[in-house]
């Protein structure tokens, strides 16, 4: 359902050219939740912006769905979750929540999903109150909800639980899991968590620094729904391990 | 409660004492009234014709406002593009510079000259000089939206114009009223200046001129009493809007 067909992508800057991604050669299905993993600055947000049509490859073809990215965007199939909520003060978390759909209306979208949702992630109670009431947990969970109500079939995840604290962290991993298997659609995850990755994806794309490359494809075949003594056994620490090799051999 | 009401005694009483130390030293020291009137014979003078006053602070800010209007909309048609690109911020910013550098009282004589006399090149004085205050906050209260809020919408093919009105626009309120809160009293200086300058025979500048003329202190003080009240009415309203606006000052 998303493909990269040998995407190169590089910018231009103060320091001259910069080579951000190189070769990139990969699908991922529809349903599936696939997680890009590598270190800072290895183009996994280039990646991100190229499949939500915000960049234009400059090399190589990026199809979701048969489509350019331009047509899906201008169509509302991804629903994007930045690294920071990106919260608008003035809005309360209803309408922060409905940001999204009330932006470009497309004909038939119905968006009695939001008040549901709220309820889902716990902010039923707050859905009448301001970003800056709320903790980073909640702010997050909102952005959540924000994505998750355009019922969109492709969702982009940019590190968006980067800044928050590691119990925070894990509760929003397995909220994010629940929401996902609710909805059914396709996800796409950045991180540089290895645990992270291990927890939420069906496979695990590692790529390699500057200019990112794709060192493996990783399939993570525990079973699901993955709770959190998942993380406990064997397996999970295997493939932990496995990922963590990957990454210092791409490094 | 407690707080509501302390928030408008300390003001208040910085007034009454304000006035009540210029009235009392003006008695003590036995100042005349043709020098500088005691605050009780301002608005005794004020109080005297008060329909008078209503009728010449009407005139004063109905020029205000249409200049401000003006102001306003051409700061817009400005602003938006200089946001957007740097390169036509750049092209604006020295011209702008330039007509704040110059001093207001040249652009009257120059307005009447090109426009003729009337309440036309009181209104284009006004427009001028609130205009570069207004120009600069707008520009710089777009750019501080958020770009990754931006990013989001445009993710769900937002267009240019649903980001300025849902992230840009409101983002921009804070510093856009900071810039409102200036141009306002640039705009009472506009219209006195111009209506000193434009032949018109009505408004409060005209008073102000009359009052030196027939060397009337009281007429000339009542004058400028007015004009602070223009003034103080505008900018309160300014804060009521500015609350109920999104973007501003946040809410408790």
């Amino acid at each position: 359902m998303i493909e990269f067909r040998a995407v190169s992508h590089g910018f231009v800057g103060k320091q001259g050219r910069t080579e951000a991604l190189s070769g990139i050669d990969v699908s991922i299905s529809a349903g599936e939740f696939v997680t890009l993993l590598g270190p800072s600055g290895c183009g996994k947000s280039t990646l991100l912006r190229l499949t939500a049509g915000l960049l234009t490859a400059e090399h190589g073809v990026v199809k979701v769905n048969d489509d350019s990215p331009a047509v899906g965007r201008a169509a509302k199939r991804f629903a994007l979750a930045p690294q920071q909520p990106a919260l608008l003060a003035w809005r309360t978390v209803r309408q922060n929540a409905r940001l999204l759909l009330d932006v470009n209306p497309q004909s038939g979208a119905s968006d009695d999903a939001v008040d549901g949702l709220l309820e889902e992630v716990g902010l039923n109670d707050f859905a009448d109150a301001y970003p800056h009431q709320l903790s980073g947990g909640m702010q997050q969970r909102v952005a959540l909800v924000r994505a998750f109500a355009l019922q969109a079939p492709v969702l982009l995840l940019d590190e968006p639980f980067a800044s928050l604290d590691e119990l925070t962290r894990a509760d929003m991993r397995h909220l994010l899991l629940r929401l996902w298997k609710h909805h059914q659609s396709t996800a796409v995850f950045v991180t540089h968590s290895v645990a992270e990755a291990v927890l939420l994806s069906d496979r695990v794309v590692v790529l390699s620094g500057r200019p990112g490359r794709i060192v493996a494809v990783e399939t993570i075949a525990l079973p699901r729904p993955r709770t959190a003594d998942v993380e406990d056994t064997d397996e999970f620490d295997h493939y932990v391990r496995r990922l963590r090799s990957l990454l210092r051999g791409a490094s | 409660m407690i707080t509501r009401l302390s928030r408008w005694t300390a003001p208040l009483t910085g007034l009454v004492v304000f006035f009540g130390l210029w009235e009392g030293l003006l008695v003590l020291l036995g100042v005349k009234a043709f020098v500088l009137p005691r605050p009780s014979r301002i608005l005794s003078a004020l109080n005297a014709d008060p329909s008078f006053f209503a009728r010449e602070a009407l005139v004063t800010g109905r020029e205000a406002i249409l200049g401000l209007a003006a102001a306003l909309t051409l700061a817009f048609v400005l602003a938006v593009p200089m946001a957007r690109w740097r390169s036509v911020e750049r092209a604006v910013q020295p011209i702008a510079t330039l007509i704040q550098v110059i001093p207001i009282v040249v652009y009257a004589p120059a307005f009447v000259i090109w426009l003729g006399f009337g309440r036309l090149p009181i209104v284009a004085v006004i427009m001028l000089i609130a205009l570069v205050p207004l120009l600069f906050n707008m520009v710089a209260g777009f750019r501080t939206a958020d770009p990754a809020t931006i990013e989001l919408l445009q993710s769900v093919g937002a267009s240019r114009w649903e980001v300025l009105r849902t992230v840009q626009g409101p983002s921009a309120v804070p510093a856009l009223f900071a810039g409102l809160r200036i141009a306002i009293g640039l705009s009472l200086v506009g219209a006195v200046l111009g209506e000193w300058f434009a032949g018109v025979s009505h408004g409060l500048g005209v008073q102000i001129q009359a009052g030196q003329t027939h060397n009337a202190a009281p007429l000339v003080w009542a004058s400028a009493f007015a004009l602070g009240a223009l003034g103080g009415v505008a900018l309160l309203i300014l804060a009521v809007v500015e609350r109920r606006l999104p973007g501003g000052r946040p809410r408790e």
